[in-house]
């Protein structure tokens, strides 16, 4: 029994720093979809410094869970679960990477007049806040709908990302004084296509964890 | 006491949340509804798989006050030792920003006038024939009137609007007078076509006019610019047109000068848009842009009953070649 109660303390310390991470990351998808709404090149430097503190994280938060697996002979969904945080780790430091992927090309954007005005990049951003907020409910309260919502979520993060690089398209080819502006406008979508992929991934590892079975959607299998 | 205590935190309209060593002690439905988690969830649970914010949870640990942003709301948070007091101040955060917003349409509604009105005295200080000053000086009276209409109208009236039934060639004369010295410093000149009569209010029309005209000769490249009527059996349109650079999309233009609005945008700022969609909205209106073959046109439309849709598109262009 003590020994239970040992393991449930350790594996709540570990949810929390997870927790902890994801919303590290929210701030990081927040701070870059503002600063390129409203071109604030000081607000991306903060999330390129903050992409050092997930890293760190990261580690420390495997180093947690290798010790406990080290320590405990873990059997069903808690050993389900430290699997999920160990591969969803990953996944969270690759989203917080994009993130700041996005703020440096933000610092290379405000450097000239924008190509228009930004809506449906910054709103790609919020829509991954939304999804991250998900990802932490899931974990937070076990809640199999929430992970189930994050997967539907991506699909419109996919859509919005087709839009946008139609939208550039057409600019590039009408002026292609626009080329390098858009490109790198292109970059920025695609970072956040990126990310929310990486969320995708941490969702179907929550469902894993959750229920026992990997639910995979048919295109994704290949 | 502590069921009094309770029965006051449950029915509390800012967001309560008790916590000690570090976990959920309580929290009340406002609190549950603001961090949007199930109470029975995370109570006896970390605070912060609760709040699941880092944020807040150093906030929970040093205390103090603080705005956050949390779940896609505004929310002011204040911590003493073991209780997080939550407020949602989306809404209040929305309204300043609203306000914020009005203000500017409105610097942007009276800078044009006002403009104008400087370079009428100043063509009166610099001496004018008699007969020319008493035109500037009643031009200066129209326009000053004008403005305190304005402004007498200001709390975005919901009074009854002074429409009446006017052609539209009335506010020819009106506006070519006033434009006439940015019509001089842009080479441009404005060829009138209006024969149908509206029924809206005349100021309203001229405001949302002037706008147009103003942007056509700004940020034209100067030479005609056409301002003509139409009808169909849904309304009366009025259109702008003029030879300036293609514009890729216009809905954005008549969004009010959100973020990220800079001057060095293609086509100004877009506050004059986002006032004349809103000064048409008034008389049952639109406002539009569209593309012509060489130029683009800006335009009103006045529906002949409400929710009727006039269609610009369907008429004719005659702007093409001569």
């Amino acid at each position: 029994m003590a020994m239970r109660e040992g393991l449930d303390r350790e594996l709540g310390r570990i949810t929390e720093e997870a927790i902890r991470m994801i919303s590290l990351v929210r701030e990081m998808v927040d701070k870059s979809a503002r600063a390129l709404a409203d071109q604030d090149p000081r607000l991306a430097q903060e999330v390129i410094a903050q992409d050092a503190a997930v890293d760190a994280l990261e580690l420390e938060i495997e180093a947690s869970v290798v010790t406990l697996m080290a320590r405990q002979a873990l059997v069903a969904s808690d050993l389900r679960f430290s699997f999920t945080v160990i591969k969803g780790l990953t996944d969270l430091e690759r989203a917080a990477d994009y993130a700041a992927h996005v703020a440096e090309d933000v610092i290379v954007l405000v450097k000239e007049p924008p190509l228009k005005n930004y809506i449906t990049l910054p709103d790609m951003g919020r829509r991954l806040t939304v999804m991250l907020d998900l990802v932490s409910k899931a974990i937070a309260e076990r809640d199999l709908a929430a992970a189930r919502e994050v997967l539907k979520r991506d699909d419109e993060v996919d859509g919005l990302y087709e839009e946008v690089t139609r939208e550039l398209l057409t600019y590039m080819m009408e002026d292609p004084r626009t080329i390098s502006k858009a490109l790198t406008l292109m970059r920025v979508a695609r970072s956040y296509e990126r990310l929310g992929d990486h969320l995708e991934n941490v969702c179907e590892r929550i469902i894993y964890w959750l229920t026992g079975r990997m639910e995979k959607k048919p295109e994704d299998v290949f | 006491m502590i069921t009094l205590l309770q029965t006051a935190w449950e029915s509390a309209r800012e967001g309560v949340l008790v916590f000690a060593d570090g976990k959920v002690v309580y929290l009340n439905p406002v609190a549950a509804e603001v961090l949007e988690v199930e109470r029975e969830k995370v109570q006896g649970r970390p605070l912060l798989l609760a709040l699941r914010d880092h944020q807040l949870d150093a906030l929970c640990r040093l205390g103090g006050e603080a705005k956050v942003g949390i779940r896609g709301r505004t929310v002011r948070a204040r911590v003493v030792p073991g209780v997080l007091l939550l407020w949602d101040v989306t809404e209040e955060q929305q309204r300043v920003e609203a306000l914020e917003e009005s203000s500017r349409v409105l610097a942007h509604e009276f800078r044009t006038p006002v403009a104008g009105m400087l370079t009428l005295l100043e063509a009166l200080q610099d001496g004018l024939a008699p007969e020319e000053s008493r035109e500037v000086l009643a031009m200066l009276q129209q326009e000053a009137e004008r403005l305190r209409r304005l402004v007498e109208d200001l709390p975005l009236s919901r009074m009854p609007s002074k429409e009446r039934t006017f052609a539209l060639e009335e506010l020819q004369a009106r506006l070519e007078r006033f434009l006439a010295p940015l019509m001089a410093e842009r080479s441009s000149w404005i060829e009138w076509n209006l024969p149908h009569t509206v029924r809206a209010n005349p100021d309203a029309v001229y405001q949302a006019l002037l706008n147009l005209l103003d942007n056509a000769l700004k940020y034209g490249p100067g030479g005609r610019v056409e301002v003509s009527s139409g009808a169909s059996e849904d309304g009366v349109w009025l259109e702008v047109r003029d030879r300036g650079r293609a514009i890729q999309e216009f809905e954005p233009l008549f969004q009010a000068g959100k973020r990220g609005v800079t001057a060095a945008n293609v086509r100004g700022t877009g506050l004059g848009l986002a006032l004349v969609r809103r000064l048409a909205g008034g008389w049952g209106g639109e406002a539009y842009g569209r593309s012509l073959e060489d130029g683009s046109a800006f335009g009103l439309t006045f529906p002949s009953k409400p929710g009727a849709r006039v269609r610009p598109a369907s008429a004719p262009l005659e702007v093409s070649k001569k």
